[in-house]
Formats: structure tokens, sequence, C-alpha cells
């Protein structure tokens, strides 16, 4: 009898063991009690979100969790930051960072924000603004200003304005940046190419010197998936258009556009640019010393001077219009769910990263352009001459897609396989004109 | 009623589902409810985020059968399928065949050949893509310097990019197939090769006329547990090739799982494309099944 009864005991309470993790706080926020309020941890541990918020607001630590992609070498100075941020904040607050690969975020937040397991705070690209806000998966944050004090008058405008939607400021910038031309001068010396190119005619002559098939040294990278969007770039810089102004629909299937591409078969026809390569490819070669240049984003400096490669980094060429790179915004958001505690302290991790010491640190460590004045105009900044080069975005620097659930798509989806075709062979008119066709099919749906 | 209920029970050959229940448990919790979930959420109109949810009746299986990635998608998936399992078995016999016996050797080899089997497979498609890129792999390098041949590269030309896929499978997964025949072809009785040798059979004339009849279950079980994985194929594109290149190896599942878990979310649409795979998984394993086991019983 007396077995019976512990076994009854013991299988209640393996029932009771789930059921109760069920009704525990989400992930997102888990109040600790610090030791010097007296509060134990028994009593704080399945209290409300509402009970959290006063703890919260009496001083009591909280943990937030921050999800983000940055997974290469400035994910070791964002974790740095993050750090002494920990360390020295005074309110208890606590970030616990879990870095992934861009796609993983993507797959796991999805399910996150339906089953109420979001973090708090989340790092995610000026791309993504519409797609999440549309159906209130991220929330708004324009107290985000008043609630810390943070200046906005400090931020230029189009950093904030690209992380705006329906007229609500939904991400706060973190970095912003665009594309640029590198380049390896040990191989321009060898081919005796003296000039940096300053337009696409010119990186067309230099990769042509460049090449030599004997040593597999390619004179141009160029990226058929999983790299940036370079051919918006040209395609604007040529004077041709992906999107109508308004946004409603395709002008990709134009004769300037067919013309940029035909210019970028003709190069990989000739041997002189890569073919079929994705962005980790070109990473691959650059970093091997067998690639003249790249277009790519400013993380690539850390790992070319990793791998000791003597490179030169310039701005994007200029096409026949002008010069144009699509520029890119990184902005924290917060996802719906979040409590107001949680809000709270990621703001103020917000608001400590955007002070002038925390985003100059940013752009010396990692080369990323200023999108704080007070950073711009910090001499120190002005005298860098990666940072000087990087912060011509202000000057070249074009969004895309703003406003849109499916501007990514429109580029992983359509172009980029528009783009690996062309690059197989295949005629850039009638490339161009199939993905115009899908481009105004998923417009219809927004 | 109860008493009828215990004698039932505590029959001796009852003990099986005691031990079978944790599995099947897990298969009704994990398999069969969302099967049935799947089946569901394919005649909705549903993204991963729960927004404005609807029923869409037939719609989501109407745009299946219009999507060229769909048909591009199954046209992959059966290339696989019907390559790469024919070179799997294939391999897997024949190695199994010459590495059955109880020598020292033998064991050895057999232990070589299996390492593949238990790395994983993301590790083995990571080494195989930087062996074989074309720019800082190994083998395109050798062949530069020894053959003079320029320009492969396996994953990312259209041409090879499937035909490496299948052989990076058939390399890791053939010590599976080897070590199932393997059993095989222990369990059958040596009086038969015995025989065989007395009435003159060749080596060859035994594997064909002794050593194949006999290991027939194993190998329709192989057959139909190699298609069934060879359709559901998704891992080793992911690591490698991604889809590409010009969606050349993107499969079923890989669509699948691109449709619901990234942009544009589209679970019910994702779920329609699910159910018409597991029609085609059922429409190539049920004739296999049939046509291997029932000959067996009968």
């Amino acid at each position: 009898m007396k077995k019976k009864g512990i076994a009854a005991a013991l299988s209640v309470l393996l029932l009771a063991m789930p059921l109760g993790a069920c009704t525990a706080e989400a992930p997102m926020e888990q109040e600790t009690a610090r030791k010097e309020t007296g509060v134990s941890g028994q009593e704080t541990g399945g209290t409300s979100a509402a009970a959290q918020e006063q703890s919260a607001a009496v001083g009591d630590g909280i943990t937030i969790q921050f999800w983000n992609s940055f997974t290469g070498s400035d994910g070791d100075i964002l974790r740095e930051i993050v750090d002494r941020f920990n360390a020295e904040n005074t309110d208890g607050i606590t970030i616990e960072m879990d870095i992934m690969p861009g796609a993983t975020l993507s797959e796991k937040l999805a399910p996150a924000l339906t089953t109420g397991t979001a973090p708090a705070l989340l790092l995610q690209g000026n791309m993504d603004v519409a797609l999440y806000a549309k159906n209130g998966n991220i929330l708004p944050m324009d107290d985000f200003f008043e609630m810390t004090g943070t200046e906005r008058s400090d931020f230029m405008p189009a950093s904030l304005e690209g992380l705006q939607y329906d007229g609500k400021q939904y991400m706060i910038p973190m970095q912003w940046f665009t594309q640029y031309l590198y380049y390896n001068k040990d191989l321009f010396e060898a081919a005796g190419v003296e000039k940096v190119p300053d337009t696409w005619d010119e990186v067309a002559e230099a990769a042509e010197k460049i090449t030599d098939p004997e040593k597999n040294v390619y004179g141009l990278g160029i990226a058929v998936s999983g790299g940036v969007s370079w051919f918006d770039s040209l395609f604007l810089s040529n004077g041709g258009k992906v999107l109508s102004d308004d946004h409603t629909k395709s002008e990709v299937a134009s004769q300037v556009n067919i013309e940029s591409l035909r210019f970028i078969q003709n190069l990989v026809n000739q041997g002189y640019a890569t073919k079929g390569t994705t962005g980790a490819d070109l990473d691959n070669i650059m970093m091997a010393d067998q690639l003249g240049m790249v277009v790519n984003g400013p993380w690539m400096v850390n790992g070319l001077k990793e791998s000791e490669i003597n490179f030169g980094v310039a701005p994007l060429p200029a096409g026949s219009r002008a010069r144009v790179g699509v520029s890119e915004i990184t902005g924290f958001s917060i996802p719906k769910g979040t409590t107001d505690a949680a809000r709270k302290a990621a703001y103020q991790f917000i608001a400590y990263w955007n002070t002038t010491e925390i985003c100059k640190e940013w752009s010396l460590r990692n080369g990323f352009p200023p999108y704080l004045n007070s950073v711009a105009d910090d001499s120190e900044i002005q005298q860098n001459e990666l940072v000087h080069i990087f912060a011509q975005i202000a000057d070249y620097g074009e969004p895309f897609g703003t406003g849109l659930t499916c501007a990514a798509t429109i580029n992983t989806d359509v172009l980029y396989p528009c783009i690996e075709n062309v690059v197989a062979g295949a005629d850039p008119a009638a490339e161009l004109q199939k993905a115009s066709d899908k481009i105004d099919e998923l417009l219809s749906q927004e | 009623m109860v008493e009828k209920i215990k004698v039932y029970w505590y029959r001796q050959d009852k003990v099986a589902y005691v031990f079978l229940a944790p599995s099947l448990l897990i298969l009704f919790l994990f398999n069969f409810i969302p099967l049935l979930c799947s089946v569901g959420i394919a005649f909705m109109d549903l993204d991963i985020f729960f927004s404005s949810p609807g029923f869409a009746g037939i719609a989501n299986f109407a745009k299946a059968l219009q999507d060229e990635r769909v048909w591009n998608a199954l046209k992959n998936t059966l290339v696989f399928a019907v390559t790469e399992v024919p070179l799997q078995i294939l391999c897997g016999l024949l190695v199994a065949a010459a590495v059955s016996g109880t020598t020292l050797f033998s064991k050895t080899a057999r232990t070589v050949f299996f390492i593949p089997v238990v790395c994983s497979m993301t590790a083995v498609g990571i080494v195989w893509s930087l062996l074989l890129d074309g720019t800082i792999g190994m083998v395109p390098y050798f062949c530069r310097q020894l053959f003079g041949i320029t320009g492969l590269n396996f994953f990312r030309d259209p041409n090879t990019a499937m035909g490496t896929v299948v052989t990076m499978t058939v390399w890791k997964n053939f010590g599976y197939t080897m070590s199932i025949l393997v059993v095989g072809i222990q369990a059958i009785s040596t009086d038969l090769f015995e025989a065989a040798r007395i009435d003159g059979a060749s080596r060859i004339q035994q594997f064909f006329h002794v050593t194949i009849p006999g290991i027939l279950p194993s190998l329709g079980f192989c057959l139909i547990t190699n298609m069934i994985g060879s359709i559901q194929v998704f891992d080793q594109v992911y690591v490698t090739t991604q889809g590409g290149p010009q969606y050349r190896t993107e499969t079923l599942v890989q669509y699948i799982y691109k449709t619901g878990f990234s942009n544009p979310y589209d679970l019910g649409y994702a779920s329609a494309i699910s159910v018409l795979m597991l029609t085609v998984i059922l429409g190539m394993s049920l004739p296999v099944y049939f046509g291997m086991f029932r000959k067996e019983e009968g």
C-alpha cells in the first residue's frame, strides 16, 4: 500500500513537471532576483508578467535574450560590447546573446513568434521591416527616443527612414552599409594595373589583365547566390530600375538592364569573371589570393586582414548614369509579446549601443560607416582610411524596396536565379522578362 | 469482464505490446499526429505566423500542380532516387559479397566501409565541398596538374551537380546497405555454397544463383528503405548546393522546407506539396513492398 502511494505521488509529480513548465514564462525574459533585494528565486520564478515588471522597476535584475546572425569576426566584437554592457549597467540587466546563421535565425524566429517564445531583442535587416511589421510581429519603437533620452537628431535621417513602416519606427539602427569594390593589390601589381577601377568599363579592362587561367586567377568575382545584391547596384548605376517608383510594378526587363547583364555575361564568357560561384565561394577565392576584384560589404575587411591578403577597398564603380550602391541597414527590433520590463531593458542596451563611444568603436574596429552625426564628425573617424571610404555611403547609397514585404524575396528568389541563368549562358532578355513576371506576381500579393 | 481482460493480457504473446508501446507512442506523437495535421493544413490558407488563417479548399494543390518549381523538384527527386538507390544497393551488394567472411581483413574492411555511415551528413557535405571546390579544391587541382583538365567545378556546374550529390550520398550510405546484406549473406547455409562448388559452379555463378536468391528479402528491405530515404533527400543538398545551380538539385523536401520555413512562410502550400510527396512515396514503395514481401509470404 505504501509503495503504491509513493508510486502514485511520483506519477503525479512526473505529470506535474511538464505542466508546470508550460505555465512558466517564455524564455524571452527570465527575471532574476538580485541578492541585495532579498527576493528569493522561488518568489520570482512563477510570478506574472505584471509582477515581473514591478520587480524590474524597483531595480531587480532582468535577463533578456538577444538573437542575431553575426557569425563572423564582427560577432566577437559585438559579444565584447554586450559583455561590457552586462558588467557596466547598474540596473542588473543581463543580455544573453545567441548568434546563429541568418537562415537559421529566420527559421527559428517564425515559430518562436507564433508560440510566444521569441527573444526580447533582435537584429534584422531593413528588408525585414515590412514583412515583420505588417502582421504586428515586431513592435513599433517610436517611444524609444523619449524613454531613453537618445538624441533623434544625432541620427542621419536616411538611417532611420529605412527602418520605418507605415510612418512608424519599427527598428533602431545598429549599423548601415552599402557595397564596395575590394581588390587584391598584389594581383593588380603583377598584372601591371596601376589605377583602381572607377567605372564598370575600367573593371572589365582590369579583369582582362588580371585573369590568368594558368594560375586559376580570375579578374572579377560574380556571385550567383548568397552574396550582396550587386546586380541591383549595377542596374541602377547604368540608369535601369528594378521596380517602378511607386513599387507597384516591375521595370527590370528594360533594354538598359539587358545591356548590363550582357556586359556581365561577356566577362564570364571571356573567362575574366567567375562562373557559378556563390558569395561564400568568392570569399574563399579572395582569401586564397586568386581573385582580382569582388563586390562585397564592410564585413569582408576582417577576414581579409586575418588571411593577410594585401587588399584595398574602393567605392563601387560608376555606371553610365551614376555611382549607385544599394544601402542596407541593420536594426534592433523588439518582437511582439515582449513585456514592458523586457522592452525597457532592451531599450537601455539599444541606447547604450547608440552612444558616440560605442558607435565609434564599432566603426573603427569593423570599418562600418557611421550613421550618427557625432561619430561622422569625429576627427579619428575622419582620418581612418577604411571608414572614410565606407562613409561614402552617404554619397551613393540608395535603399531598395522600402516598404515591401517581398523586397528580400525579389533579390534572393527572383533576381539571383536570373543572374545565375545569365551567367550560365541564358539569354538576358528572356531571363529578365521571366524575372519581371515573377516580380509582378510578388507585388500583386503585397 | 475484468477477469477476461486480465486473462487476455497475461498471455505470454501479449508481452510484445509492452515492448512495442514506447516506440508506438513516439510514432503516434511525432509521426502520425503531425501527418494528420499536415493533411489538414494543406487545405488551409495559413502562414507560419498564423495571421488570418482561412479555408483554402484544394487551392494549394491546384497551385502546386501549376508550379514549375514543384515539377522541377519532383523531377530532380526522382532522378536522384532512380540513380542513387540502384547504385547504393549495387555497391553495398558487391562489397558485402567481398567482405562477408569472418577473417580479420573482412571485419576490418566492414568497419572501414561503415565509418561514413556514422559521420554527420553536414560534416561529409562540407568536406566534399572543400575537396571538390573549383578553385581551392584538391580534386580539381590534381585533375589540372596531372591531366590538364581545367574548369572542373563539380557542385556548381549544372551538368555535374546532381551526379556529384548522388556520388557523395552513395559513398556515405552504401556501408549501411552493405551491413544488412552481409548479415543476409552470412545467414545463407554454407552447405548451399559447398553443393554449388561440388557441382562445378564458379564464384560468379555462386553469386548469382546462391547468394542473390538467398538475400532477396534483405535486398527488398534495402530497396524500400533506401527508396523512401532517397525521395526524402534533403540534408546533403542543403549543405552542398542549396538546390542550385539553376535549381538543378532542388528536391521536393528542399522546396517544401523553403516554402514553409522561409519567406513566404506558407505552411498551407508547403503542406500541400508534402501530401503530394506522400502519394509519390506510397506510389513508388507500395508496389515494391507487395512485389517483394507478398511473394515471400505466398
